[in-house]
């Protein structure tokens, strides 16, 4: 798999499992 | 008078390091979250809430670790495990727990088990495809020479701020010789270190060196500065002539040793050359 697209992959389920959760808490509590 | 300054590359400031930053920012939302649930009175999700964020910061601070050391490995030309700890890896999984809480706990009614499990996994495989782990121990590249990069870039940070020292006390001495020297003996110093940044495996061997005799030069020059900023006394001077004279062959015999890979002679070097500075009163 060439680096950028295991890189891009990886930066979309890191990042968008965080901000989502965060902000799914968030939303949630406030 | 020229307006030339000196070009030295270590003085500029070290470079902010961006990656990794989102692993701060993205959290962020966490902490009026934590505090909105526990106004609510729901304690056990403001509990979690407040643990997934202090999970998430902790994983910040392991995973962008493991990234400069990387960077730094890099960039001195270190060939070999970064170090003992596989910070990427331990920051990982802080953060996949972290998350793992939030989902199941810090967010009612919206994720079960399983799911929660899912945002873990997730987290894993994201930092992993992303950020890479350390090396493992059987990568080839690594060679075990009982030193990590973390020790060695500690080991010669120290010895180069030492040479700083060394040099900057040089500049306030009056005596043009004894600056001369002092000069003279920082630039050969620093090949030193050059030699081991090129080959780690010297760095054992030199460790001695670089922590303990280093520091008595430095010790020495910034005592005969601050003594000796205005009045002349030739009896000290003497002492110190011959203190530099020692140091100027300590710095090449240690060059030498590098080069035959053989220490044991050097030990005994820098032995005499303590109890010199002992016996002349200069440390």
């Amino acid at each position: 798999m060439p680096i950028l697209v295991q890189r891009t992959i990886g930066f979309i389920l890191l990042f968008a499992t965080v901000g989502v959760l965060s902000l799914q808490a968030c939303s949630s509590a406030i | 008078m020229s307006a030339a300054k000196r070009y030295n590359p270590d003085t500029s400031p070290r470079k902010v390091q961006w990656r990794g930053l989102l692993l701060y920012i993205l959290p962020l939302p966490l902490l009026p979250a934590a505090i909105g649930a526990l106004m609510d009175g729901s304690i056990v999700q403001a509990l979690a809430i407040a643990a997934g964020f202090a999970l998430a910061m902790l994983a910040a601070g392991l995973i962008r670790k493991g990234i400069r050391l990387e960077q730094e490995g890099k960039l001195r030309r270190f060939k070999r495990r970064a170090s003992t700890t596989p910070y990427r890896m331990l920051g990982s999984v802080a953060l996949a727990m972290g998350m793992f809480l939030v989902a199941w706990f810090g967010i009612p009614k919206a994720h079960g088990l399983f799911d929660s499990i899912l945002y873990g996994l997730a987290v894993v495989l994201g930092s992993y495809l992303y950020y890479g782990f350390d090396p493992a121990r059987k990568n080839p590249d690594i060679v075990t020479i009982g030193i990590t990069t973390e020790e060695l870039i500690e080991l010669l940070d120290e010895a180069d701020g030492r040479i700083d020292a060394i040099e900057t006390a040089g500049k306030d001495i009056r005596n043009a010789e004894f600056r001369q020297r002092l000069r003279r003996i920082a630039t050969e110093a620093r090949v030193i270190l050059d030699t081991i940044e090129e080959d780690p495996s010297d760095a054992r061997r030199a460790r001695k060196f670089l922590k303990v005799y280093l520091d008595g030069a430095q010790q020495v020059t910034e005592g005969y500065a601050r003594t000796h900023k205005n009045d002349d006394n030739p009896e000290l001077e003497d002492n110190f002539r011959r203190v530099l004279t020692t140091i100027e062959t300590v710095i090449s015999e240690q060059q030498a040793k590098l080069r035959e890979n053989n220490v044991s002679d050097l030990d005994v070097t820098i032995e005499v050359l303590q109890m010199q500075l002992e016996k002349e009163g200069v440390v």
